[in-house]
């Protein structure tokens, strides 16, 4: 991973391919790279669809090596949705193959001059960008298999369905998981917008040939990763409720506390529940003969995903997570199990992000557009997106421009990107990240709770009300360093409860690069990320009136609690005070 | 209230019943004493399975950091849970270092309680909580709405018929078909108790 490819899709003759040594970047992987560059190459006043913006992708600093868990992946753009910076990050297996071929980041710059669509090729023989609209329009289920056809199953692929070619502000980037099947999105922000904008369908990776990453110091790498497994396989979320039950397993708690926004965050609980919860969805696949239990990349050890199987036991998507169940299902009033793995299937196969589309069909419940609970209107309001369909094209650009199409004030977004599933009414907490998170409203901004990092800052009484600010602080800090490494965030639980595993972490970095990596200087990293990210903002044009919840949180109690978002602007613009 | 007895039920057929535990059984319980009390001398937890597994206790929907002090009211619903994912699960773990973040929700306590008189009580049971008490909770019988039960039983299909199970309706022998008919008419609460083939 000590080069850069970038390729000039504007170049006169066809788009140009040129590698470079990492310079300024050296050190940087994930989010900590896409943002780097973004925030340092990308005018920050550019139209996010023109030539000036950048597609960077990047595999997180760890990606590539023996260490579990290391396989995220960070796509980072200006964003057509927000207006701001944007890292969306996936799962699946491209991150692995895209760091042993070499790779630290993927740079798709300029417009491609006529309407050619084109995949580009990695191997180790090096990389081709062809011409192909024979793929044109193609949802990314018959891409996949076009593309293991012509080049095995080997491979691991990056590409955009229709909504990403029709350029749509909902659209995706998906990555193939094992089973080379395109269920991992890249999903917040647009970003298979800004891939569609470059013309690029599909990056076929292929590391046969190529060898693991070897860290600088083997032996200490080897038990830092085994200390860091046990670790996770002890602790009751990653060891047990997560591979059991998937991140759906918070469907009930949430809803039992009344945060679960239910008919477009109008109530914070919703009837039906427990048909869609996890322990609901767990049972339901075991019967089918589906999987419930199972990573999405190689090296994965907590499994929090699976294989959802129809009532004739036939595939029909990978298991919907805990924010796609509620998105598609009680924020539309939906309790339909089979209608939601559906939805779940249309979004990943147009490419489509599940959290803005479930509230943008909520939004357009609310609109009257269709009933509130109309699992099958729902199913044909996201066909109208795949095919674009006037409505459609109104559709997949999001819950905010939606809202404006029909004329709606309660429109749940932050900076244009529409809320995930956790009412902030119920816990102010997450209230503070969503309006200051400089991603918009973002429910892994503030992700990382580890003790350690916590106490930077000063100790918090976690009982005391107003150690809010602090704590969002430190838990956006702490989750912009974990972004950079490739390790997928729920590693987060393991090491809150235990130091040995945080250190297991730490000591994994140190024994990889061979520079010794301390808490303070992991927090450090984090914050750099974050203070270009917010001068990215700040030069296009975001001012403290976009860290801010919609009036509607303020204004409207939540039932059952009937509690407004109450932590004040003046507090809200503290977040960045460092 | 009727009540229902299914001998020699297969562990699936547990596992099926288990959803009804989510949604809440009833129980007589008394006023005013403390949570930690209820889960003790009520469900039969010992000590360290409360501390270490059950990590978040919702009482009317609010976290509650102390089961020692929060005391149990005619009508409420208590939810037990172990530790969950997510920002927003690890605020509503008990003295979470993160619940500031949930300060607003946080349970607490009020001084009128009615003390020894007897209380009705939903208790529901999520995930982990659910899988490992659950099966010994359906054993030794629990109330619930008669609806539920025919709901959950009418899906099950092979699972629950007359050549696999012994059923009882009031210590009489029923076919599984007719229970089904009588719970239809049933707007009340019953009591559903199971005796599984093996020992759980
Ligand atoms: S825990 Fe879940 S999201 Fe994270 S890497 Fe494993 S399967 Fe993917």
């Amino acid at each position: 991973m000590e080069k850069i490819l970038r390729i000039n899709m504007s170049a006169d003759g066809g788009p140009e391919i040129r590698e470079e040594p990492l310079g300024e970047y050296a050190g940087l992987g994930g989010r900590g790279l896409t943002s780097a560059i973004v925030s340092k190459e990308v005018p920050p006043l550019c139209h996010p669809l023109g030539p000036e913006n950048k597609f960077v992708i990047a595999p997180g600093i760890l990606s590539g090596t023996l260490a579990a868990m290391s396989g995220r992946i960070s796509v980072g753009c200006k964003s057509p949705l927000t207006g701001g910076i944007k890292e969306a990050n996936a799962g699946g297996q491209p991150a692995q193959v895209l760091a042993r071929l070499g790779y630290a980041a993927i740079v798709l710059e300029g417009k491609p001059k006529g309407d050619d669509i084109y995949k580009i090729v990695i191997n180790k023989d090096g990389v081709q960008i062809i011409p192909d609209n024979s793929l044109k329009m193609l949802p990314n289920y018959d891409l996949i298999e076009k593309m293991k056809a012509e080049y095995g199953d080997k491979i691991a692929c990056i590409s955009i369905g229709p909504a990403g070619e029709m350029k749509m502000c909902a659209a995706s980037v998906a990555c193939t998981d094992m089973e080379l099947r395109p269920t991992r999105h890249a999903g917040r922000g647009g970003v298979g917008a800004v891939m569609g904008s470059k013309g690029v369908k599909v990056i076929v990776l292929d590391d046969t040939g190529m060898p693991m990453r070897e860290p600088k110091d083997p032996e200490k790498f080897k038990e830092a990763n085994r200390t860091f497994v046990k670790g996770l396989q002890q602790h009751a979320v990653t060891g047990q409720a997560l591979p059991a039950y998937g991140t759906n397993v918070l469907t009930n708690i949430i809803n039992e506390v009344g945060g679960y926004p239910t008919y477009n965050f109008k109530e914070g609980q919703f009837k039906g529940a427990s048909k869609i919860s996890g322990e609901t969805e767990a049972e339901l696949e075991k019967q089918r003969g589906g999987v419930p239990t199972h990573g999405c990349h190689r090296g994965c050890v907590i499994r929090c995903s699976g294989i959802y199987h129809d009532k004739d036991g036939n595939y029909l998507t990978k298991q919907p997570e805990y924010e796609t169940v509620w998105a598609h299902g009680g924020n539309c009033g939906i309790d339909d199990m089979d209608a939601i793995a559906k939805m779940d299937f249309l979004d990943d196969n147009y490419g489509l992000d599940t959290i803005e589309m479930g509230a943008t069909i909520a939004v357009a419940m609310e609109a009257g557009l269709i009933e509130f609970g109309d699992a099958e209107g729902a199913i044909r309001l996201i066909e109208e997106v795949g095919k674009g369909t006037y409505l459609g094209r109104i559709l997949g650009n999001g819950a905010e421009f939606t809202g404006r199409a029909f004329g709606l004030e309660r429109i749940p977004v932050v900076k244009g990107q529409a809320l995930p599933a956790y009412d902030p009414r119920a816990v102010h907490g997450i209230g503070v990240t969503y309006a200051t998170s400089p991603m918009g409203a973002d429910h892994t901004a503030g992700y990382a709770v580890a003790q350690n990092v916590l106490k930077v800052g000063g100790d918090v009484d976690p009982l005391k009300p107003d150690g809010q600010i602090e704590l969002s602080r430190n838990l956006q800090i702490a989750t912009a360093a974990i972004d950079s490494t490739g390790m997928c965030l729920f590693i987060a639980f393991a090491i809150l409860d235990q130091p040995e595993t945080f250190q297991a972490l730490m000591d994994m970095l140190s024994a990889f690069t061979g520079k010794e990596m301390t808490a303070d200087e992991f927090m450090e990293l984090g914050k750099n990320i974050l203070t270009m990210e917010r001068d990215f903002n700040k030069r296009a044009g975001f001012t403290s009136k976009h860290d801010r919840l919609p009036m509607f949180f303020k204004t409207e109690p939540l039932p059952p609690h009937n509690i407004t978002f109450q932590v004040k602007d003046e507090d809200l613009d503290k977040v960045f005070n460092w | 209230m009727n009540k229902i007895l299914i001998k020699n039920a297969t562990r699936e057929l547990l596992t099926n019943l288990l959803p009804l535990l989510q949604q809440g059984i009833l129980m007589k319980v008394t006023a005013g004493s403390s949570v930690r009390d209820f889960l003790i001398s009520n469900l039969c937890l010992d000590e360290e399975y409360i501390d270490r597994r059950i990590q978040s206790i919702l009482l009317n929907g609010r976290p509650v950091d102390d089961p020692s002090g929060a005391k149990i009211k005619d009508g409420v619903t208590i939810a037990l849970s172990s530790s969950m994912p997510g920002l927003v699960g690890a605020t509503l773990r008990r003295c979470s270092p993160v619940a500031s973040l949930r300060s607003t929700l946080t349970y607490k306590e009020s001084s009128n309680i009615k003390s020894n008189c007897q209380a009705t009580v939903r208790l529901k049971l999520f995930n982990l909580i659910m899988s490992e008490i659950g099966p010994f909770m359906l054993k030794q019988g629990v109330m619930v709405e008669a609806k539920r039960i025919q709901e959950i039983l009418n899906k099950l299909n092979s699972l629950f018929d007359k050549d696999r199970n012994e059923v009882f309706l009031n210590n009489e022998t029923i076919e599984p078909v007719e229970l089904l008919k009588v719970l239809s008419q049933d707007d009340g609460l019953c009591i559903i108790q199971i005796e599984t083939i093996t020992e759980l």
